[in-house]
């Protein structure tokens, strides 16, 4: 007796049958859906980044007396490029597991899962969600303000010219009270030709409006300002 | 449906044998036949194990691919599907028993096989078949599994490069990078075995 004949008695003794085609299209359809999920939520982690990164100003480096290198390697959001890179393996992994991933380079799924996942990321950025899961998890993810840099830490700092918050008294666009962010304590702001950037313009405050300001401490409660820029 | 002669069975190709199977399962004798001797040789040239456990390991194969006929693709070759479970298998069996080297004879008869792997290291066959056929075998034993496997397919089982990719699930790139490899690990591995091969001088 030959194997093949061995085997085809063994199958029908055991009553062995092939395994239903669904089985095969439900599997790789999760594989597919696995890849489909890693790539929206590694859209989802780029689009908190851009935002971050959009979110600081740049060139305020020179009054937290750093140089630019320092400067970028604080505000990098480290946690979020952690868990872009998990994501991104995941989805090199579940496109590994569909039935032809195997046929293309590691570089070039890593490649195309990363400018899917900027795409992606871009167009949620545009969107609004970067600020929204930033939002999300200062709210309810403990820890989360410490692991990553948020530019309100840079702008409540008044003695090094920085400051943050909500007018609160307006006087004109050289003269007004605001609270700061930091601890709500008031402060008279003054200076002479301030400059107002856009789209934030000089005019009657609203209720809430939130700014950022560049100039210097007088003392504790007054800062002479020298420019004005929009909160967000 | 007709009932078909063996005649026309024999006649057909593995793909359309898969659907007939999935059709009327009596039909996968046929492609047990046609397998048998090829399957049953690969797995003793990449496993090292017995005879015995080599029909048993092509026995689990098979009733693997039967129970596995529907997630076929037909885009691939039938004989790289199979190929692949065969190689799996060999995997899955040698962490099943920790299988030790045996003395298994890899190569019966330095065929056209031999004769290519040869002739693509610029090697000149200095032996007669036998020789030829057991000197290749000593070096082949002796090499990492990766290179070995890689050379059994192209060389003793004439394999194309998308064959050994879809079956080692690699891509095509990887494989020649590998193949190259193969190659220079074997000619290494020849001189430190002593192996009587006559390289002929670049």
């Amino acid at each position: 007796m030959t194997i093949s004949e061995k085997t085809f008695a063994a199958i029908k003794e055991q009553k062995i049958t092939p395994k239903p085609r669904w089985e095969f299209i439900l599997k790789d359809s999760v594989v597919w859906v696995m890849f489909s999920l890693a790539l929206i939520v590694e859209g989802m982690l780029v689009s908190v980044t851009i935002f971050l990164f959009s979110d600081q100003d740049w060139d305020i480096y020179n009054k937290l007396e750093k140089n630019i290198v320092e400067y970028a390697l604080i505000i990098v959001p480290y946690f979020w490029l952690v868990l872009m890179a998990i994501f991104c393996g995941l989805a090199w992994l579940n496109f590994r597991q569909t039935k032809k991933g195997y046929r293309f380079h590691t570089y070039l799924v890593v490649l195309v899962s990363g400018v899917s996942g900027l795409i992606l990321g871009t167009t949620f950025f545009y969107f609004g969600l970067g600020n929204k899961i930033d939002q999300l998890f200062t709210a309810k993810v403990p820890y989360y303000e410490r692991m990553v840099c948020h530019k309100s830490e840079f702008w409540e700092q008044p003695k090094l010219g920085l400051l943050a918050g909500e007018i609160v008294l307006w006087d004109g666009p050289d003269r007004f009270v605001i609270k700061d962010f930091d601890n709500g304590n008031e402060w008279i702001v003054t200076g002479a030709q301030v400059i107002w950037r856009e789209p934030y313009q000089p005019g009657p405050p609203g209720p809430r409006r939130k700014i950022k300001l560049i100039g210097s401490q007088i003392n504790d409660n007054t800062f002479r300002v020298l420019e004005v820029r929009p909160w967000q | 449906m007709p009932p078909i002669s063996p005649k026309d069975l024999l006649q057909k190709n593995d793909e359309d044998l898969v659907k007939l199977t999935l059709e009327n399962q009596e039909l996968y004798l046929y492609l047990m036949r046609r397998y048998e001797p090829k399957l049953l040789r690969y797995i003793l040239r990449i496993s090292n194990v017995s005879e015995a456990e080599a029909e048993d390991v092509l026995q689990d194969v098979f009733i693997k691919a039967f129970q596995h006929l529907n997630e076929f693709d037909p885009d691939l070759k039938f004989s790289s599907w199979i190929y692949r479970i065969t190689r799996n298998q060999v995997i899955s069996n040698y962490r099943k028993i920790k299988a030790r080297p045996q003395t298994v004879e890899l190569i019966e008869e330095a065929g056209t096989g031999v004769e290519k792997l040869l002739s693509d290291l610029d090697i000149e066959e200095a032996l007669n078949n036998h020789e030829l056929a057991l000197e290749v075998e000593k070096v082949l034993t002796a090499m990492d599994q990766k290179y070995k496997e890689v050379l059994v397919l192209k060389y003793l089982e004439d394999k194309s490069y998308q064959e050994i990719s879809d079956i080692l699930k690699k891509p095509l790139g990887t494989v020649a990078t590998l193949l190259n490899r193969a190659k220079q690990a074997f000619k290494k591995q020849a001189t430190v075995q002593g192996v009587n091969f006559a390289l002929v001088e670049a």
